[in-house]
């Protein structure tokens, strides 16, 4: 593996999760909206 | 919701800017092991030192919770222990792809990536136990628990450097220019403001959620 890829690879790792950490949360807040609106 | 709206936007722009520094601006590093692989610390280490950090406040309101018995205490110390284990996860990710250009191997059994995999699976065991008990008290209670003794393996991995031989630097061993260290100090920043974000959004949405159950 060379450096440009082991940087690209770590830095998307670290965003993607950190993206799926506050999707997670979005997705609590419709859950909770739909819930609400019934 | 505004103050976590702001923390966001500041983080982004933070981040933005960190970024860009880290991967354009900065030079290559003199160390012929490092070269350009070093710039995945602006993203490794402030993932590992968020995750600690929301460790800390995991452990803090798991005592709250046992000495007041206040719901709130729970919500905060499971929403803080989620943003820690995905950052943790992050770090042991971003760490092995390093070790594998820098070290040759993504996996080395290295002091500092062992006691951090014992860290994982402590906080993983703790959401398995959350999941599995109904009783919303019991499961406050005994989750609060379990958190202290979690945290434990924070201590354990942060010195596990210091008390054996590793590859993995120590931070006293970190020699740090003035950009780089500004760099860092803006990554560092960027993410603990999104964690302070995450935590506005996710305990007053558990909040609700519980109002609403």
């Amino acid at each position: 593996m060379d450096d440009f890829t082991a940087v690209f690879a770590a830095s998307m790792v670290v965003m993607l999760l950190i993206a799926l950490l506050f999707f997670m949360t979005f997705r609590k807040a419709v859950e909770l909206e739909k819930r609400l609106l019934k | 919701m505004k103050k976590a709206i702001v923390a966001m936007a500041v983080s982004l722009i933070l981040f933005t800017a960190a970024a860009y520094m880290a991967l354009i601006k900065l030079p290559p590093s003199p160390e012929p092991l490092l070269r350009n692989n070093y710039r995945i610390i602006f993203f490794h280490l402030p993932s590992a030192v968020c995750s600690f950090t929301a460790f800390t406040i995991t452990l803090i309101a798991a005592i709250q919770y046992l000495r007041t018995r206040k719901y709130s205490w729970d919500l905060i110390a499971v929403s803080s222990a989620k943003a820690g284990f995905f950052m943790i996860t992050a770090a042991l990710i971003s760490g092995s792809i390093w070790a594998k250009v820098a070290w040759g191997t993504y996996w080395n059994w290295d002091p500092r990536e062992t006691t951090v995999l014992i860290l994982w699976f402590a906080y993983a065991a703790y959401f398995a136990l959350r999941s599995s008990i109904e009783d919303v008290e019991e499961r406050a209670k005994v989750s609060s628990i379990l958190a202290i003794f979690c945290y434990a393996t924070v201590p354990l991995s942060y010195l596990s450097t210091r008390l054996y031989f590793s590859l993995h630097p120590s931070t006293q061993e970190l020699s740090i220019g003035l950009n780089i260290g500004m760099t860092l100090g803006m990554m560092m920043t960027s993410f603990i403001l999104l964690y302070i974000a995450y935590m506005l959004l996710e305990v007053k949405l558990s909040e609700l959620e519980m109002e609403v159950v």
